[in-house]
């Protein structure tokens, strides 16, 4: 269980988040959108207790980054984008070193099989420095998989990933949330939002503009012939009436209920090639 | 909460001392990582004496330490060894002059949102401080980071102090524990300054500004009184810094200095008064176990002040939040301006525009790299005045003194010494910058000559203003002949051209990441240090003796422009050459391989 109250993050001289207040429950993979600039990068690290925020309350599956940061972070795993790796190890101590941090035991084998999962077990001796961006991010979504947390924050998980790469994280994705974990993935391909995703976290100008189920974010705008221009009424430029309330934000209050015909939405959609993901679960 | 995957998660169990030794589970992990690295180290150094190029920088390396070993054991064996107590002394005040001289530095740098991104590397930030790992043990982790180089700065040191040490091994860990203890007080007040609200910081500027302004005409006043009127300006230099010895043991800085004090006892071999009635090796090793214990107090305190100063910066955070948003609620944002600032065009770009038009058109794009270069010397145009004006100042110094001749000469030689020594470090604008932007620098649409022009462009500019003003000033005063000023700004200009082509060549050759640290970089200042007093030693000697060479074989008609004009050729052939050996090595430089890991 995700929740955040009105968080907020000052970030030099921009209010990068200005207001967000969300609940995402276990089991689903919330998909997080909005424009550039909009604060989904800086909620994601604050989520993961790398910045910590100016106001408002994080908290994850009870645990806040201000209260018990150790705790937080061992719930967390957060992956962003084009991740930094430590330019002196192999991909195979970068796996030993993530869990020995998290004193995972007996993960050798885990390892082997994300490494094989996601197509990296040929670089097992080779340094990082010598991987493709594509091979980092695949790295380090492994090393995600690895720690076993309970809430696993991708941001723009797909940027640099050739297409099997993309259907074997999202499948895995997939598989990580049937084992009623959580995902938030950032992302900015709309199609695949709409395909993979329970919930759809709209943050625009720093605030929420819309949370719920892809299915409620159509029927919010009955106007609109498909996901992606729902995507786009939702996120029109903010037009104060005269009573000063914004007339175009849509937040969905409380908890949105669950769509889970969507947890199997077919992958081909999102990717055209057809190679095969490989056996391993990730739960 | 679930702990699946986790072996062993501590809770409830607060306050022990194994919590306080060790505060969290990570460490075997961080082990793991130190000996990976580690390891990987010692692998690529070894790899490295297969190449070339690499093999040279070992090999230099090896070289200097042993000349200096050599220097240390003959030369500096032949000098009078200081008393025990002066020793201590200077060790303790001295390390808390460079103490404030960081706190000065610190203050008038440009605070940063990030304080963490400049200790830590990215790598660091996201694995760690993304994990299990407490902020206690990033801080302290980061903290013994610096044990490395302190080692080495006590190897370096213990080659020059050990004249002085009644017992070398206890000068050694002295040294070695004050080192510890003064990178940790420099964390420290790091820590403390970065919390500092704006407002504070401004008042800290000024104090500071007030109170090394006060320090300087003081010593000054000391330095004048305590020589010989019409002494030589070596007398006066040497003066000074016996003043700033005498300074370093006076009472203040000493009662500034009580955490160094154990250590710096321990290095002079002299046990603390109260410890009279025990046996000599008793008292130093009861001291020797204060300064380890100082040590502990410092990283204890370290890590407070970390935790109190990130919980400050959220607080004021918060009041900026909150002061924000009441603007905005009261209709007083500044929308308005930030929507028209882009649109102004400035200055530089007004310039950039200009040199554009000026410039061939397959090199118009340089005027991009000085534009881009010009708009980074006004972000940090005060650091950049301050760091001209001391130099400035003390080349303009010898005029104050009696001499008459010498005092030029000092005065060329300050200026000379400030824009090999102290220049560079200054203006770190040009490729030294862009390590991490290499291979968007390669991609530009500038050929090797033009990218390495532009680059050096503005640093040298700004040096070469120094020189003529400080020149101009020098020659106001000291009235010296046309000529010989002619000659000299002409010809220091090819001094910046060198010292900044030099600089950026070894750069490409073997380049660093800016924040690098640790026993090769203590070695690459010290060798970078040696080939540039070398150069301010050789090319004087060489010079004259081109010009005794002219006197001698040419009729005296001829002498003047041939010294003259040989001198200039000489001195701009080199910069040239410089310029040549910098051009090579960008050509050679690739991203991909020379890119050291961070």
């Amino acid at each position: 269980m995700i929740e955040l109250t009105h968080l907020q993050k000052l970030y030099d001289d921009t209010i990068a988040v200005k207001d967000v207040t969300v609940s995402i429950p276990a089991g689903v993979i919330c998909g997080l959108v909005g424009p550039n600039g909009a604060g989904k990068t800086t909620t994601l690290r604050c989520m993961a207790g790398l910045l910590p925020a100016t106001a408002g309350e994080i908290r994850i599956n009870g645990f806040s980054p201000d209260s018990d940061p150790v705790r937080h972070k061992r719930t967390i795993a957060y992956v962003p984008d084009d991740p930094p790796l430590f330019d002196d190890l192999t991909v195979g101590e970068h796996l030993d070193f993530v869990a020995r941090l998290y004193q995972i035991e007996d993960h050798r084998r885990t390892a082997i099989d994300l490494l094989e999962r996601f197509e990296l077990l040929g670089k097992y001796d080779a340094m990082v420095t010598s991987l493709s961006r594509g091979m980092r991010q695949k790295l380090a979504v492994a090393c995600a998989y690895l720690i076993q947390p309970q809430v696993l924050l991708l941001d723009e998980p797909l940027t640099g990933l050739d297409p099997p790469g993309i259907r074997v994280l999202l499948q895995s994705v997939r598989e990580f949330v049937r084992t009623g974990r959580t995902a938030i993935v950032s992302s900015h391909l709309l199609a695949m939002i709409g395909d993979v995703c329970d919930q759809v976290w709209l943050l625009q100008d720093g605030l929420v503009r819309y949370h719920g189920t892809t299915t409620g974010l159509r029927q919010e705008f009955p106007e609109t012939k498909s996901l992606e221009d729902a995507f786009f009424a939702a996120m029109k430029p903010v037009v104060k009436s005269d009573a000063g309330i914004d007339e175009s934000t849509v937040v969905m209050p409380g908890v949105p209920s669950l769509e889970p015909s969507s947890l199997g939405a077919p992958l081909d959609q999102v990717t055209a090639n057809p190679v095969a993901p490989s056996v391993t679960n990730i739960s | 909460m679930t702990t699946s995957g986790f072996t062993s998660v501590r809770g409830g169990q607060r306050k022990r001392l194994s919590d306080w030794l060790i505060p969290d589970d990570s460490l075997d992990g961080l082990r793991y990582l130190s000996r990976a690295q580690l390891r990987f180290r010692v692998a690529r150094f070894w790899k490295r004496m297969f190449s070339p190029r690499q093999a040279i920088a070992s090999i230099l390396s090896i070289v200097f330490m042993a000349l200096y070993l050599v220097a240390g054991l003959t030369l500096l064996s032949r000098r009078e060894a200081n008393d025990p107590e002066q020793l201590r002394l200077w060790l303790s005040g001295g390390m808390v002059l460079y103490a404030l001289y960081h706190t000065v530095k610190h203050l008038w740098s440009k605070p940063t949102p990030e304080p963490d991104a400049v200790t830590w590397t990215d790598a660091d930030r996201l694995w760690l401080g993304g994990g299990p790992v407490s902020r206690r043990t990033m801080v302290l982790r980061e903290a013994m980071s610096s044990i490395p180089s302190s080692l080495a700065k006590t190897a370096l040191l213990g080659v020059v102090l050990w004249r002085d040490a009644e017992f070398l091994p206890l000068l050694l860990a002295g040294v070695c524990l004050a080192l510890i203890a003064l990178e940790l007080i420099r964390r420290v007040i790091t820590h403390g300054i970065d919390a500092m609200r704006p407002s504070e910081r401004r008042l800290g500027c000024f104090i500071s500004l007030v109170v090394g302004l006060a320090m300087v005409v003081q010593l000054g006043i000391q330095t004048w009184q305590s020589t010989p009127s019409g002494s030589d300006p070596v007398i006066y230099v040497l003066s000074a810094m016996s003043e700033v010895g005498n300074y370093a043991g006076s009472t203040a800085i000493q009662a500034m200095a009580f955490a160094l004090l154990p250590a710096a006892s321990v290095a002079a071999a002299e046990p603390w008064s109260v410890f009279d009635s025990l046996p000599p090796l008793v008292s130093l090793a009861f001291t020797t176990m204060i300064a380890i214990a100082v040590i502990c107090v410092l990283a204890e305190a370290l890590v407070r002040v970390d935790a109190w100063s990130a919980k400050r910066r959220i607080e004021t955070e918060r009041r900026r939040l909150r002061l924000m948003e009441s603007n905005v609620a009261n209709g007083r944002s500044s929308a308005d301006e930030f929507l028209s600032r882009p649109t102004q065009v400035t200055r530089i770009q007004r310039f950039g525009d200009w040199l554009a038009k000026c410039l061939p058109e397959r090199h118009r794009g340089m005027s991009g790299l000085v534009v881009r270069q010009l708009q980074c010397v006004r972000r940090y145009l005060p650091n950049v005045i301050v760091s001209f004006a001391i130099p400035m100042a003390l080349s303009l110094s010898p005029l104050l003194t009696d001499q008459t001749t010498k005092q030029w000469v000092f005065v060329i030689g300050g200026i000379a010494l400030s824009s090999l020594l102290l220049a560079p470090p200054a203006l770190q604008i040009d490729f030294r910058r862009d390590l991490k932007r290499m291979f968007l620098v390669r991609s530009l649409p500038l050929g090797n000559v033009a990218m390495c022009v532009g680059m050096l462009s503005v640093p040298v500019a700004i040096t070469v203003l120094f020189q003529w003003s400080t020149l101009a000033l020098g020659a106001w005063f000291a009235t010296p002949s046309m000529w010989q000023t002619v000659w000299l700004f002409l010809a220091l200009p090819s001094l910046a051209v060198v010292t900044f082509a030099v600089e950026n060549a070894l750069f490409l050759a073997f380049p660093h990441h800016v924040h690098a640290q640790g026993i090769a970089m203590v070695i690459r200042a010290k060798i970078t240090f040696l080939w540039k007093g070398l150069m301010l030693a050789v090319a004087p000697i060489g010079l004259i003796s081109y010009v005794m060479f002219c006197e001698r074989v040419l009729p005296t008609f001829w002498v003047g422009p041939a010294a003259f004009g040989g001198t200039l050729l000489a001195v701009w052939s080199t910069a040239a050459f410089a310029g040549w050996v910098l051009v090579r090595c960008w050509r050679r430089f690739d991203p991909l391989i020379d890119t050291p890991p961070e």
